[in-house]
């Protein structure tokens, strides 16, 4: 054993230095109190309350990435190593695990980051190094949720029908709850107060959407199913493909990028495809700006196209 | 007089009438280097005694002690009391511990492999009996104020006890699991106030389980909460607080706060959460001054740097956290708040596997250390103080020389059929990134409740696709285990057919389709039983009222999903009506469910229905877009298909149930299977 004293240096608490030490603590622990590893991490760099500050924002960001799971009570879990094939031997790295236990179990180049990039030569050695760790190498459209999420089409608003005859009751919405009902209007979706709209219905409550689907036409004392917010977002596109309208987005040219903006919420599978493909995200309300590479939204047009029926 | 003493015992009674008298100016008394008063001509044994060489723990009474020296020195001998090398209780004398300690660093290194075994091996205290030991349900303050009673663990509890209640002083009862206490401790959100934690069915059981009662926190002081490694604030007694350390304050609503950063929390309690430094330790002074705080020298900190960061947080048995590092690892510890003023005034140990090697530090408070070379197995980095206020400061850690543990993506879903007739029985994994339908039977008569195996933590949803709406958004337990034991009141009530999808995101879903089919034995044992037990017949004519109790369950027997269908128009007679449903799957998403009859409650069923009836229920069948209508009054059932001229063929069910082969007729009739 040897023992070596040296002068006091501290550590930089770069975004990227944070979320290597978060994904580490939580790594080491398996299941912990978010809280807890804020703590732990502020301690470490003993920074100041930007830093403070930032290792929260930090830990927000890693959970909405997918490289941690929270859970009730204010608990974030260590989540098992997730590889996204992006194409050309490129992988997104996704799971807790730190960068030098990435570097011990995976070939080829690691690129740190918030988000965290692979580029291998040879994908067999690859699958067998995933494979040793139970880990699990998926497309984009996998990752997303494509296979699980249909796409929003008169299918699935037939199934919505369909689902109207087993499993509606009456009752679902409480009028003082202020329901808006979805309406298409001068080529646009709104959605207003006290009409009967397109079957649609959405009220805010404990600070959520709740979304229900009845018949169109009717009003709020018809049979309704609830939908989850998911269902919710996806219908609002399929009742405007079926009427005909575009939804408000745009493509603007930027260098080498193309930032693509949209004021719609969008479902949650189609979300994380592009929370993947991005480079950057910045929201202002409801309106979300999507940064994409000019050869990454080649690939997630047509796909965005096809489900939501998003023209440009 | 043998025992010394002090100057105002022996002079009290002077200095109370007023006299100025002083023991030093009286000859018969000198003092002793410790300040008490021994007489002139004692001979004082106190050094003597010392030569002695007494261990640790031994006792001798004083007078024993202070006759052998006056016999072997002829002359009085004392001892002073109030010498700290010796400790005197009830006229017995010992030597104080410390006093036989090795003493310097020689010591402390000869102390740690002890401590190692300590304090990774050391077991809660054992009990006589099954009681909860005291440090097993403590207060403590988690962030934003909360406060929480940890609870647990209770690894002797006996497996017969299911769940255990905190009950609060307004007799409100929370439940907690008892497996979820039994090896590591939960929290529960409390108020202050005084608390009593039971087995719940064993209240009075003071065998199987002592109830615990807890105080609660004092309503007219402050309770101070020092927050450690895990971000769980203790209560502690002390009101001097560390430099360094993070603390939360929780005050009474009768307490005055001074200061800013107070916040209200419930029932008015204000909650103040502070990290003591040189920077903010003068500003904070006045503030905890008003509170009966001191703030106190600065405390040592070992703790990992984020260079390396240890691999594994690992947990001794009495739960105290540790770090573990993979071998061959550099590891690098940052060293705090030492506050040395002269080289060496601070020194290091590390002990572990056999070796053992000292630093002393420089001048400063902060520094790192860098550990290498270092073998598997456990090791305790130690810092010492010259100054004794100073308390030792120790890092324990382990090092592990197997591969690192990355949770699986593997997710498993285990299905048990009492029946092994279903498809696809047993274990089945989840295929990533997409649906997969892998069974089929039915659900309500499972032996076990289906189990999901995966990562701890992960979020499952489970939905159902079939008549009425069940959506579960759960997640696996810390073990990486959920059983879907809700399943069971869910199939209490009659479903034919859905379909179940467990899924977990990216990693997988899957379809279990149920099909609940009575068998022709059951549908008879099942009918024949309501037949024999129901009074049904008091209530003719009362549709509402005898659905349930009779048209429903024989329908659902008989194989349809009824559902009762208020009559808006006014039939030509009067009759209730049910619809009889059938819900199958259509495609990989959809479901269809269609109407397969209707029927017709009567009050009577003893002749043919009149033609007005009978062009009224045609009617409702084209709506309905089904052909047949069965006509009933519970007892007597006859099948009519839509516009036919032919008359009803009535037969008495209470009959059929007697009859085999009747009872196979009146299925192909009537049934819906």
């Amino acid at each position: 054993m040897e023992v070596i004293l040296n002068e006091f240096t501290s550590t930089e608490a770069s975004e990227e230095r944070i979320a290597d030490l978060l994904r580490a603590d939580v790594s080491a622990s398996g299941s912990v109190l978010r809280s807890t590893t804020i703590r732990r991490i502020q301690m470490a760099l003993g920074g100041n309350e930007e830093v403070n500050e930032r290792i929260v924002g930090v830990c927000e960001r890693l959970e909405a990435d997918g490289d941690f799971h929270a859970s009730k009570g204010g608990v974030v879990n260590a989540t098992p190593l997730r590889l996204i094939d992006v194409g050309r031997g490129r992988y997104r790295v996704i799971g807790s695990a730190p960068e030098r236990w990435l570097r011990q179990i995976l070939p080829g180049e690691l690129k740190p980051g918030l988000i965290r990039e692979l580029e291998v030569g040879d994908t067999g050695e690859l699958e067998r190094a995933v494979k040793r760790v139970k880990g699990v190498i998926l497309s984009p459209e996998a990752w997303a949720g494509f296979e699980f999420s249909p796409e929003a089409n008169a299918e699935w608003l037939e199934f919505l029908n369909g689902r109207l005859t087993y499993e509606a009751k009456t009752g679902q919405m409480d009028p003082e709850a202020g329901w808006q009902a979805f309406v298409i209007h001068q080529d646009a979706w709104r959605w207003l107060h006290s009409v009967d709209g397109l079957g649609l219905w959405r009220a805010w409550m404990n600070g959520y959407f709740r979304w229900v689907w009845s018949t169109p036409g009717q009003d709020m004392n018809a049979k309704a199913i609830e939908l989850t917010q998911d269902e919710g977002t996806r219908t609002c596109f399929a009742l405007a493909r079926a009427a005909g309208v575009a939804i408000p987005a745009h493509l603007e040219s930027h260098g080498e990028d193309v930032v693509f903006w949209i004021e719609a919420w969008l479902p949650r599978a189609e979300y994380r495809y592009l929370r993947l493909l991005s480079k950057d995200l910045k929201r202002d309300g409801s309106r979300v700006e999507w940064t994409f590479t000019r050869e990454n939204w080649e690939r997630v047009y047509p796909s965005l196209n096809n489900r939501l029926r998003i023209e440009l | 007089m043998r025992l010394s003493q002090l100057e105002s015992t022996v002079l009290g009674g002077v200095w109370e009438r007023g006299e100025d008298a002083r023991l030093r100016l009286d000859n018969a008394w000198r003092q002793t280097p410790w300040g008490h008063w021994v007489p002139s001509n004692a001979w004082l044994a106190n050094d003597a005694m010392m030569e002695l060489g007494w261990e640790t723990g031994e006792e001798h009474p004083l007078a024993e002690v202070l006759d052998s020296f006056e016999r072997q020195l002829g002359i009085p001998c004392a001892f002073c009391a109030a010498d700290s090398r010796f400790v005197l209780k009830d006229g017995v004398v010992r030597v104080a511990a410390r006093m036989t300690r090795k003493r310097g660093i020689q010591g402390v290194r000869e102390k740690l492999p002890k401590k190692i075994e300590t304090f990774f091996d050391g077991v809660p205290t054992e009990r006589p009996k099954r009681e909860i030991p005291a440090d097993a349900a403590v207060l403590v303050c988690m962030p934003e104020g909360a406060l929480c009673l940890r609870l647990g663990p209770f690894p002797k509890l006996f497996n017969f006890i299911k769940q255990l209640s905190v009950t609060n002083e307004f007799g409100e009862r929370t439940r907690v699991l008892a497996s979820n206490a039994r090896h590591t401790p939960c929290l529960i959100p409390v108020d202050a106030g005084p608390l009593k934690i039971e087995a719940v069915g064993f209240e009075d059981d003071e065998d199987v389980f002592d109830p615990l009662s807890l105080p609660g926190l004092p309503n007219e002081e402050l309770s101070v909460f020092r927050v450690n490694a895990d971000d769980m604030g203790q209560l502690v007694a002390t009101r001097t607080l560390a430099l360094g350390q993070t603390y939360r304050l929780l005050a009474p609503p009768s307490l005055h706060v001074p200061g800013h950063g107070w916040r209200v929390v419930s029932s008015g309690w204000h909650f103040l959460e502070v990290t003591l430094t040189a920077a903010n330790q003068w500003e904070l002074e006045p503030t905890f001054a008003a509170l009966g705080l001191k703030i106190g020298e600065s405390g040592p900190a070992i703790r990992p740097s984020p260079r390396s960061w240890p691999d594994a947080w690992r947990w001794t048995p009495r739960f105290e956290r540790y770090a573990a590092y993979q071998i061959g690892r550099e590891i690098e510890l940052q060293v705090s708040g030492f506050d040395a003023d002269f080289e060496g005034e601070c020194k290091v140990v590390v002990e572990g596997v056999g070796e053992s090697r000292v630093l002393e530090l420089g001048v400063g408070d902060e520094c790192t250390l860098e550990l290498k070379d270092l073998r598997p197995g456990r090791y305790v980095c130690g810092l010492y103080h010259s100054r004794a206020a100073i308390v030792p400061e120790h890092y324990f850690f382990e090092v592990f020389d197997e591969p690192l543990a990355l949770p699986s993506s593997e997710v498993t879903i285990e299905i048990r059929d009492k029946n092994v007739t279903s498809a696809g029985e047993g274990l089945h994994t989840f295929a990533p990134g997409k649906p997969s339908r892998i069974w089929n039977g039915s659900l309500g008569t499972l032996e076990e409740a289906p189990l999901v195996k995966g990562p701890a933590g992960w979020p499952v949803l489970v939905r159902w696709a079939g008549l009425g709406r069940l959506m579960r958004s759960m997640e696996l337990r810390d073990d990486g285990t959920l059983s879907l034991d809700f399943l069971r009141d869910w199939f209490d009530k009659p479903r034919p057919y859905g379909r179940l999808h467990v899924g977990l995101g990216e990693l997988g879903e899957v379809v279990l389709e149920h099909e609940h089919v009575l068998s022709v034995v059951e549908i008879h044992e099942l009918l024949l039983s309501k037949v024999e037990s129901s009074n049904w017949q008091d209530s003719r004519g009362v549709y509402k009222h005898l659905y349930p109790l009779w048209f429903e369950p024989v329908c659902a027997y008989i194989g349809h999903e009824p559902e009762f269908v208020p009559l808006e128009d006014d039939p030509p007679v009067h009759v209730g009506m049910i619809r009889l449903m059938k819900t199958s799957g259509k495609g990989t998403m959809l479901l269809e469910r269609r109407c397969r009859g209707l029927v017709v409650m009567m009050e009577e069923l003893d002749d043919e229905p009149g033609e007005e009836l009978k062009d009224w229920v045609d009617q409702k069948c084209l709506e309905e877009k089904t052909e047949r209508a069965f006509f009933t009054d519970g007892r007597y059932w006859g099948r009519r298909m839509a516009q036919s001229r032919r008359p009803l063929k009535i037969v008495d069910l209470f009959e059929v149930v007697r009859n085999e082969e009747m009872f196979d007729k009146f299925l192909d009739d009537f049934g819906g299977i």
